[in-house]
Parts: structure tokens; sequence; C-alpha cells
């Protein structure tokens, strides 16, 4: 989905009619979709995105320019102010590159929920730092301003960035039982195998060359999202309501001691407690290797989420 | 003697940590030039301006030096033909004076040197970020930039460099009881051997683990002497690895691309304490080894201590008025 022109709206909003309990309509826009932007991004699951200018910050000067390319004193003070205050950071210039700052006003990361900015990369994918943010603590979902380090050959003009944004569909609590089904999100997560083996042994840690029991799990998946089947990621919960990390020889859950002050001790001892995928993400049938007793869980737990890349391009690397 | 318990546990865990700030009295001042048969020659040559439009280099008569912006390019430009690992990251911060200090010290040969240097700190005990590792196979010295920052308002400023310097003797040391052995000038003692309890076991791979309190004695030693451990089997070699109950194990060497060994998995290398200071109020060091007592013909134990070498008077800046006279 390519937009020209300033800002983006993101169809894909939760007030719309024809919504899933967790917000989205796989039949209507596909919210996995890759969007490219100029100015600004805006979706009622996220937020907005605002591409704010970009900076050069040297040893006694910060100079900040609009996405127009005009010169901008208000973010350059606020750049400016923010590294008189944390005097002791450090700016991390890369030599004989053009080294620059890209400010984005974005929703604050501070906060839970289904939709968040996970990551944000630069030409080539990588990943670009965080190099400062203001205020330092967002609420909620307060806009904050945020400055990313990039740099690039110093005789580019231009670049993009990418905002990737993880969009978790819908979660619940799968019953490791034979027919058992869930919801969720726009999905049905159906048990239809459970078998043991095969076993495998621990290369590494504690517990060197034991062979550790290991349970198959094969689900069915039904419905998609735009037509595809986003990842799914689970774990095990125990009859406490929490995760298992830690398993006994037997695949039972190891539970976490509580202290005299309701403080929880590590677990030490015992096997780690995986649940992984045998068979790749997407697929309708989906096979999935348990180190826990499917008789000992209360259930897996199961969330479905994917990513939305948000690209800005366009953006100016030197005032004009 | 082997104690169950953790009595002195809070001292071993502090003692563990790591230091990241030092304080240095300087036991020699120099401004351009430290020389020891010990060391060799350790040489500030100049200082940079890594954020001018280009590389600004001076000498430490404060006088611009292309040659010296030559050299520094050959480590930090992106198009240099030594450097392969794309540009240097060079770390700046706002509204200070930052620079690059280029020194070129002596490649240390293996029986060439007896000290080595641990480490580059300003006078406010920070050290100094390395930038660049410089070697030229050719030579006998390499040329190595660090990273420094200095008060927006500063023209000079001086920088430590801390030397290891290991002392004469070893003192080989039996574990399982009370016991003391002295060289010429040494007498060292193990006072207690406990066993750690589970939940004070600090290493990933878990398995037991115990702690050994020596006691140096002697007042010349005490003071800034640090100490290396090696645990030695009865065939008189190290013991570099162990299996979960500190027993030694033989090494079985992995090639990348076969299949892994069988017993490969749960190998353990020896984790143990940096060497420490002994405390010089009581002269006392505790260590902490995954290596089962029982297993250990005898510790054998060396000595370093450290000196600090100030370089006065470096220029912050280029230029005549803010230069000084260097030998």
């Amino acid at each position: 989905m390519n937009i020209r022109g300033n800002k983006f709206i993101h169809a894909g909003a939760p007030a719309a009619a024809c919504l899933s309990l967790m917000g989205f309509a796989a039949h209507q826009i596909d919210p996995l979709a890759p969007v490219t932007v100029e100015r600004s991004y805006e979706s009622a699951d996220l937020g907005r995105i605002d591409l704010m200018g970009a900076c050069t910050i040297g040893q006694d000067t910060v100079s900040c320019w609009d996405p127009e390319g005009k010169l901008d004193a208000d973010l350059s003070e606020k750049v400016k102010a923010y590294y008189i205050v944390q005097s002791s950071t450090e700016i991390r210039m890369k030599f004989g590159r053009k080294n620059r700052m890209i400010a984005f006003r974005e929703p604050s990361r501070n906060y839970g929920g289904d939709v968040t900015i996970s990551s944000v990369k630069g030409e080539g994918n990588q990943n670009m730092n965080s190099a400062g943010q203001l205020p330092n603590y967002g609420a909620n979902r307060e806009p904050v301003l945020t400055w990313y380090e990039i740099d690039t050959d110093p005789s580019q003009t231009q670049t993009s960035v990418g905002f990737d944004i993880s969009v978790r569909m819908g979660s619940g609590l799968l019953p490791v039982k034979e027919g058992a089904e869930i919801s969720v999100g726009p999905l049905k997560v159906k048990v239809t195998g459970i078998k043991r083996g095969p076993d495998r042994k621990q290369n590494w840690g504690a517990n060197p060359n034991v062979s550790q029991k290991t349970w198959t799990i094969t689900v069915t998946v039904t419905g998609s999202v735009a037509g595809k089947i986003p990842n799914m990621y689970l774990y095990g919960v125990d009859d406490h309501g929490m995760q298992v990390s830690r398993v006994d020889a037997g695949g039972a859950p190891i539970h976490p001691k509580v202290s005299g002050t309701n403080m929880y001790q590590p677990i030490s001892g015992g096997f780690d407690a995986q649940v992984y995928s045998l068979s790749g993400a997407g697929t309708a049938t989906q096979e999935y290797s348990s180190t826990i007793n499917p008789s000992k869980l209360s259930g897996l737990n199961i969330s479905a989420s994917g990513s939305r890349i948000v690209t800005f391009k366009n953006i100016l690397l030197d005032p004009k | 003697m082997i104690l169950t318990g953790a009595i002195l546990l809070s001292a071993v865990v502090a003692g563990a940590g790591q230091v990241f700030r030092q304080s240095f009295v300087a036991d020699d001042t120099v401004t351009d030039s430290y020389f020891s048969t010990d060391t060799g020659e350790i040489r500030l040559v100049g200082v940079c301006d890594p954020l001018k439009p280009s590389l600004k280099c001076w000498g430490l008569n404060a006088k611009p030096s292309a040659e010296l912006e030559k050299e520094v390019l050959s480590e930090i430009d992106v198009n240099s033909t030594i450097r392969r690992n794309g540009p240097a990251v060079i770390p700046f911060q706002f509204r200070r004076k930052n620079r690059i200090l280029v020194f070129k010290l002596p490649i240390n040969k293996p029986g060439l040197f007896r000290a080595s240097i641990s480490g580059f700190y300003d006078t406010d005990g920070n050290q100094l970020n390395q930038l660049t590792y410089g070697y030229d196979g050719n030579s006998s010295t390499k040329l190595e930039l660090f990273n420094f920052h200095a008060p927006r308002n500063s023209t000079k400023s001086a920088i430590h460099v801390s030397l290891s310097i290991p002392l004469r003797g070893t003192v080989e040391l039996p574990p399982n009881s009370v016991t003391e052995a002295s060289d010429a000038d040494k007498k060292v003692s193990i006072t207690r051997t406990l066993l750690l309890k589970p939940q004070d076991v600090r290493w990933y791979q878990g398995g037991r683990g115990w702690v050994v309190l020596f006691k140096l004695e002697g007042d010349s030693l005490r003071s800034r002497v640090h100490m290396h451990v090696e645990s030695i089997n009865a065939k008189g070699q190290p013991i570099n690895e162990v299996d979960l109950n500190g027993m030694p194990r033989p090494q079985i060497v992995y090639k990348p691309g076969t299949p892994i060994p069988p017993n490969f998995g749960g190998r353990r290398f020896i984790y143990q304490t940096d060497p420490g200071v002994f405390d010089p109020q009581t002269g006392t060091r505790a260590w902490q080894t995954q290596v089962n007592p029982s297993a250990v013909h005898h510790y054998r134990i060396t000595f370093s201590t450290d000196r600090s070498v100030e370089f006065q008077n470096i220029p912050l800046d280029a230029g005549p008025e803010s230069g000084s006279k260097t030998s």
C-alpha cells in the first residue's frame, strides 16, 4: 500500500462496524499490510506517528530541520536541552559518514497493548538505536518525541525509516485435550493429536546428556487474516495460572516457592519448559514439541500476532 | 578444614564485583613518554579533534601535524585499507571537549616485557574507550587511539596509565587444611575453605562451588598486591574442566562441522573470580572456584602489583598559544 501525500490514516480502525473482538476485520482489511508514507501515519489501533525532522549534532551545536527542509528552532532547542541535561550521554558518530538523528513524534511504548512499536529500522533493515526521547517517560499513549541515530553515505540526500509494528490479534487458553478448541482473534485453534515423544537429550546446562521427556501436540488452525495464518506463540500455563518455566524429569511443572514476604523465589534445578513449533508458521496443521507433560497443564496460552511495517520515505538528510 | 556455610559470603560477593572507577595515586609523572625495561616505551604521540569537518591533529607541542592526521585517518577512515570493519564509531559528549589521544605502544611479544598495561583512565578514574587496535606487522610498535572527553573550558588535561607488574616468586599451597607456604619474601596461608550453598552459586551452569580464603603476611606485600591462582592436579598440570561435582574431566575438543562428541554437553570451563587485591587491613583475599578441593594437589599462586603513570599537560587544542614544551 503506497500512499502519496502527507498523511496516511489506516482504515483498519477498531471503531469500524465489522470487527472481531480484538479489533480486526479479517475479511475487510489486512492489518499486516505494509504501508509507505512521507510525513504521518495514523491508525486507531496504534495512534499516530509524525516525522518531525532530522538533526545534525556537533560538539556545541544542534541543528534540526523539518520534513520540508526548513530549519526548525523549536526541535533544535528540544534536542539540545536533552543533551544539556543528560550531559554524560555519549552520541555515536561514525567517522567519514553522514551522521543524522531522525526525529518522530510517536506513541509512548510505556504501555501494554495489542499493537505496539517493536523496532525501528533504517535502510538495509538495520536496527536504528533510539538516541533520546522527550519526555523520558510517556504515560499511556501520550506521544513522545523520539530521535534515532542513522548514518549514510556522505553523498546521500534522502533516506527512509521503517517502523516495525507488532500487531497482536488475540490470545486464549487452549486446554491440552484432544478435541479442545478455542478462538484466538480471527482464528480457531483445535487440538487434534497428543502423543509421547520423540524424547530428546539436553546438550547444555545443569543436566547434560539426560534424556528429557517430550510430547508432540498437533493443532489445526482455521480462519486467516487477509488470507494468511499469522504467527502463533505458545507457552504452558500451570494450575496456578502461571507460565511454566521449569519441569521435573517427568515433565511436571516445578512451582516457584513463595517466601514469607510473598516474593517468588527463583526456581533452580529441573529442566527447561519449552513449547516450540516443529512445523513452522502459517500452516493449517501445526505440530508443537512440548517438554511439559500435557496432563499437568491447565492449558497452552496461545497468542497470534504479526508485523505491520510502516515506512517513512524521502526523509531529507540536509536542510534546504 | 572444609566448612559448609556462607559466613563470609557477603564479603566474597562484594570482592567479586567489577570496579568500574579507579582512583589513582601517580607513581610516576611524565609528559610525553614513559619507559621501563618492564614495559618498553609508552609514548603519547599527539591529540586529535574528530569532530572538525576533517580530522585535525596536533603534537604535544600543540603544533598541527599533517603526518599524525594521516596516520590516524588510516586507522579510522572508512576508506582506509587498514580498516575492514566499517567506519570507526567515535562516541562524543555534547558541550565537552571531545578528543582522540594517540599513543604508540610496544608490541609485547612473549617473554619481551614483564609488565602489561591494564588500562587508560581519566583523572576521575573513568576508563578510556579504546577506538582502535592498530598493529603494523613489520613494526615493534603499534598505534592505539583512545576516546577522551574533557570539560569544555579546559586547555590541558592528564590521564593515568595503569600497569600490572608481576612479582617474583611462585607459591604452591595444598588446599586441604589450614596451611601455609613461604618463598623468599612471602608467606601465604589458607585460613578456610567454604562450600557454597546452591543458591549462592552465581555461574550459569550450576554445580558446586567453593570459596577459599587466603591470607598474605608481610606488611610490605599487602598493599596493592594482586593474586592469581591456578588449581593443579597430582601430575602437576592445571585443571581446566570439571564436572558438576567439581571433579576434573578430560578436555573434549569439538571441531566445527563434525558431529558433537557424546560427552561434549555439560562441560564446564573453570569459573573463578578475578585476581584480586589483598585487603590491606587484614591481608586476606577470598577466591571462588568450581574445582573440588579434594581433586586439587596444590594451588599455584602468583602475584602482581600495579603502578600508575600520569601523563600531564596534554594540550587539548592546537595552536602555539596553548602548546606546551615537551622533550
